[in-house]
């Protein structure tokens, strides 16, 4: 075959591939943005120019619950943390639950410490295997460096392995060849919350980039229910570089980023056993550093090869509560190849190492051992086979992985897409994912402090496990169907249903004096995502969604635990809705909006609500765009996330005037 | 009120598919032709000789295609490339292309008349696209559509013969080939 034969094939059968690491190769576009400059070479080669709607036919065509936020819907969505960004997505609870802390999931499950999301940016994982959570409190980048984000609702297990049960969302930065010259950011918000960026760009040698940033700002912190000061938010700084080479068949692409950040937040520990809360308040010191290379190479017809690695160092300090050291790396390789018109393989290999250290008593939260180093040995192998002439696509593989808690684990999935025509795709999946413990889950114990301990829970000086080192995995089958329909024009809608089994979900046994956890609870969600989204002109788009969930989560024969099941069922919205417009009105303005419905959480007496953020930006000059945003504007306050205590953090009506100016 | 609302919101739509009636499908196809070109520039590099002074523009021209001169003109509108502003001008056929760095052949014209713009743009050290049926010996970069989607072709001897420095990012995205004058 020769270059082109392969280029081709490469691009039929790869970049249009259904899911995983498929996603991070081929870049679906949902929408351009006005200056397609900023777009780079590959994604302007994507744009399919005969076709109104602008939608790259992968994202038509994949067999998975997939959104993508482009650059220009991050821009417009006038959001300055990622976090915030995320509420843009179907499906996709976001709720903040003080400053600068926030509980994110997707089908259900939500919590300040949600451990069923895989969370990748520029293929680092970013979730930590301290809680197989995110801290979002100090995950961010410069925000116009962003070049998407991916989300898939549903399991991705079988490429990305353990944690990622209910879904996906893989944050990707532009190469640095995207992002030459300087760009400038800075906010001011009222009632609080600033923020002040700036990033520059230059060519490295004949074929290389290079860029580097620095951004510091201070969040919002809220308010109480009754008015009050909520607590204080953070305060955070951050720089980074990234840098992109090519020379002949091979790809290079290196970064970096360090952050440091204080704040003020609270820890809320509930008595299984008495149901008894107790909430302290406490201050944070949280840093962190980060390196990642990747290689990637073309190996000749239809075959490519690629290496990559990380290394993250955080520290998150809360005295009296609890102090975590982390040093992770890993090292991942992965091979493609086109076996002839109908097979595309991917398989590969990768190994993570992560040892922490934290500290004992007088902490309240300790860990037994205190210093551990988990290994993940893992393999992937998929297939994508056309069936009926390209009509049909399916896809089979599954993720071998071994971890130090309970052995092996096999995450197998399969997923099968159908063209209906032109103008209609249909996909169904079935697939296993599991999230396997972690330091949390196995080796948490309470000190409970001089001179009185913990009212309520425990006596001055004593000690007590609440984590369970014979912990099995949690156990997901899920069941998927979608149907993708688009109009050759402006319109198109996406629906995916759900049908997920959970097995050995994490209980907390009420042993006295304080509990244990176990593996005894199981349950079922059904639910699913609709989005339609309509395009009439350039200069005018709308997308609309609805996401319906139903929980129903039972104790096991063999357990006690009857508040944790109530607590994950009445923990998460049964219905929630958005309806989001991007128009530009006259040149050099536009106008966006985002309306957003969650329904109620009844377990923590969190009412549903409505909300609105609006962004007006103004182009003043081609270098300068002028925005004023408004958040939350329906609300004085309204609480998102979390029990009812006095002290809950409520989210605040804030404005923001944003500037952003790329001196030429 | 309830009326008057559903009339403003009716007449906002109706608005809006007049304008989608008006962008036509062609204008998505300029406007990524015009991203390339832009590309294009960021991405060669010119013999010393043939590299604009400093505070001088790069020149783009567009042979015999008002409409693309403008949309050229528009998404180039305030850009700089290695420092130096983008300047777009328009070219009736047979006019002199030397003093551009970049000269944009409009499709349409037959094969005979873009070989013999192309062979007249020869030797100057310009970046010449065409949209060709095929490859054309003087032509050093030619657009074509494939699934719908536009792709380029870099005619390496051409842009060798030209002393143009093509980056290897380009490269890469691009289908190659060598096609040679004629003897």
């Amino acid at each position: 075959m020769d270059r082109a034969a392969w280029r081709s094939v490469w691009r039929r059968y790869v970049a249009g591939a259904l899911l995983g690491t498929a996603l991070l190769a081929s870049a679906p576009l949902a929408a351009l943005p006005e200056d397609l400059t900023e777009l780079s070479l590959d994604d302007l080669m994507r744009i399919d120019v005969r076709s109104v709607s602008k939608r790259a036919e992968p994202l038509q065509e994949a067999a998975a619950a997939v959104t993508v936020l482009t650059a220009e819907d991050i821009r417009r969505s006038g959001a300055r943390s990622l976090a915030e960004v995320l509420r843009l997505v179907p499906g996709l609870h976001v709720a903040r639950t003080s400053g600068q802390t926030y509980a994110i999931s997707a089908r259900g499950f939500n919590s300040t410490s949600a451990d069923k999301l895989e969370v990748l940016l520029d293929g680092r994982s970013v979730y930590t295997p301290f809680f197989s959570g995110v801290f979002w409190d100090v995950l961010d980048t410069f925000l116009p460096d962003v070049e998407r984000i991916e989300v898939i609702r549903g399991p991705g297990a079988t490429l990305w392995g353990a944690n990622a049960v209910n879904g996906v969302i893989n944050i990707v930065t532009r190469p640095a060849d995207q992002t030459l010259g300087a760009e400038l950011l800075a906010g001011g918000g009222f009632p609080r919350g600033n923020i002040a960026g700036a990033r520059g760009g230059w060519k490295l040698g004949q074929d290389g980039h290079l860029r580097a940033y620095a951004q510091a700002r201070d969040d919002d912190n809220g308010v109480t229910r009754d008015g009050g000061e909520g607590n204080e938010g953070l305060r955070q700084q951050q720089a980074g570089v990234r840098g992109d080479l090519s020379g002949g068949a091979n790809r290079y692409s290196f970064g970096g980023d360090a952050y440091q950040a204080d704040s003020d937040g609270e820890t809320r520990f509930t008595n299984p056993s008495t149901g008894i809360d107790s909430v302290t308040r406490l201050r944070s010191d949280l840093s962190g550093a980060n390196a990642h290379g990747l290689l990637e190479r073309a190996m000749g017809p239809g075959a490519s090869w690629r290496l990559a690695g990380y290394f993250d160092h955080s520290e998150r300090k809360t005295p009296t509560a609890y102090i975590e050291r982390r040093n992770t790396w890993d090292l991942n390789t992965e091979w493609r190849q086109q076996i002839g018109a109908r097979h595309a393989l991917i398989f590969g290999a990768g190994y993570r190492n992560s040892r922490d250290e934290t500290a004992g008593p007088p902490q309240t939260l300790i860990f037994s051992p205190s210093s551990r180093t988990l290994q993940t040995y893992s393999a992937f192998v998929q297939d994508q086979i056309a069936l009926a002439g390209g009509r049909g696509t399916l896809t089979v593989g599954s993720k071998f992985e071994h971890n130090d808690f309970t052995g092996a684990e096999i995450q197998p999935g399969m997923r099968l897409g159908w063209k209906l025509g032109d103008h209609a795709f249909t996909w169904a999946a079935v697939s296993r994912a599991v999230r396997t413990p972690n330091r949390l889950d196995s080796d948490i114990a309470i000190f409970c402090p001089p001179p009185v301990g913990l009212p309520g829970f425990c006596g001055a000086g004593e000690t007590h496990r609440i984590g369970n080192p014979d912990l099995e995995a949690e156990d997901l089958l899920a069941t998927e169907w979608g149907l993708n329909l688009w109009t050759a024009r402006q319109t198109s809608m996406r629906l995916a249903l759900f049908y997920n089994r959970y097995d050995d979900l994490r209980s907390a046994e009420p042993v006295p004096p304080i509990g244990e956890f176990a593996n005894g609870l199981s349950g079922r969600s059904i639910g699913g995502e609709i989005v339609f989204d309509w395009k009439p002109t350039n200069r005018l788009r709308f997308e609309a969604f609805y996401s319906h969930l139903d929980l129903d989560i039972h104790t096991d024969p063999n357990s006690q635990d009857l508040g944790t099941p109530v607590q994950i069922e009445d923990g998460n919205p049964r219905h929630m809705a958005g309806l989001r417009w991007q128009v530009s009105p006259a040149p050099r303005w536009t106008f966006d909006g985002f309306v957003r419905h969650v329904g109620a959480l009844p377990g923590d007496a969190v009412p549903a609500y409505t909300d609105v953020n609006l962004r007006l930006a103004w182009q003043l000059r081609p270098d300068l765009e002028l925005a004023l945003v408004g958040d939350n504007l329906l609300d004085d306050h309204h609480p998102e996330f979390g029990p009812p205590t006095r002290g809950r953090v409520e989210v605040e009506r804030q404005g923001t005037l944003l500037l952003r100016w790329t001196p030429r | 009120m309830k009326a008057r609302v559903r009339g403003a919101l009716l007449a906002v739509i109706v608005l809006g598919i007049g304008c989608g009636n008006a962008d036509a499908q062609d204008d998505l196809e300029q406007k990524v032709k015009a991203a390339f070109l832009f590309n294009f520039l960021k991405f060669v590099t010119w013999p010393p000789a043939r590299a604009p002074e400093d505070g001088r523009p790069y020149v783009m021209c567009v042979v015999d295609d008002e409409p693309f001169t403008q949309t050229l003109a528009q998404v180039v509108r305030d850009k700089t490339v290695s420092g130096h502003p983008v300047q777009v001008q328009d070219r009736a056929p047979g006019a002199s292309l030397r003093d551009c760095h970049l000269a944009y052949l409009a499709p349409g014209p037959s094969m005979q008349a873009t070989e013999s713009a192309l062979a007249g743009a020869a030797g100057a050290g310009i970046v010449t696209v065409h949209q060709a049926d095929a490859a054309v010996p003087s032509g050093v970069i030619r657009f074509f559509l494939d699934q719908q989607r536009v792709r380029f072709e870099i005619n390496t001897v051409a842009a060798q013969r030209e002393n143009l420095h093509v980056s290897s990012r380009l490269m890469e995205l691009a289908e190659r080939v060598q096609v040679s004058t004629p003897p």
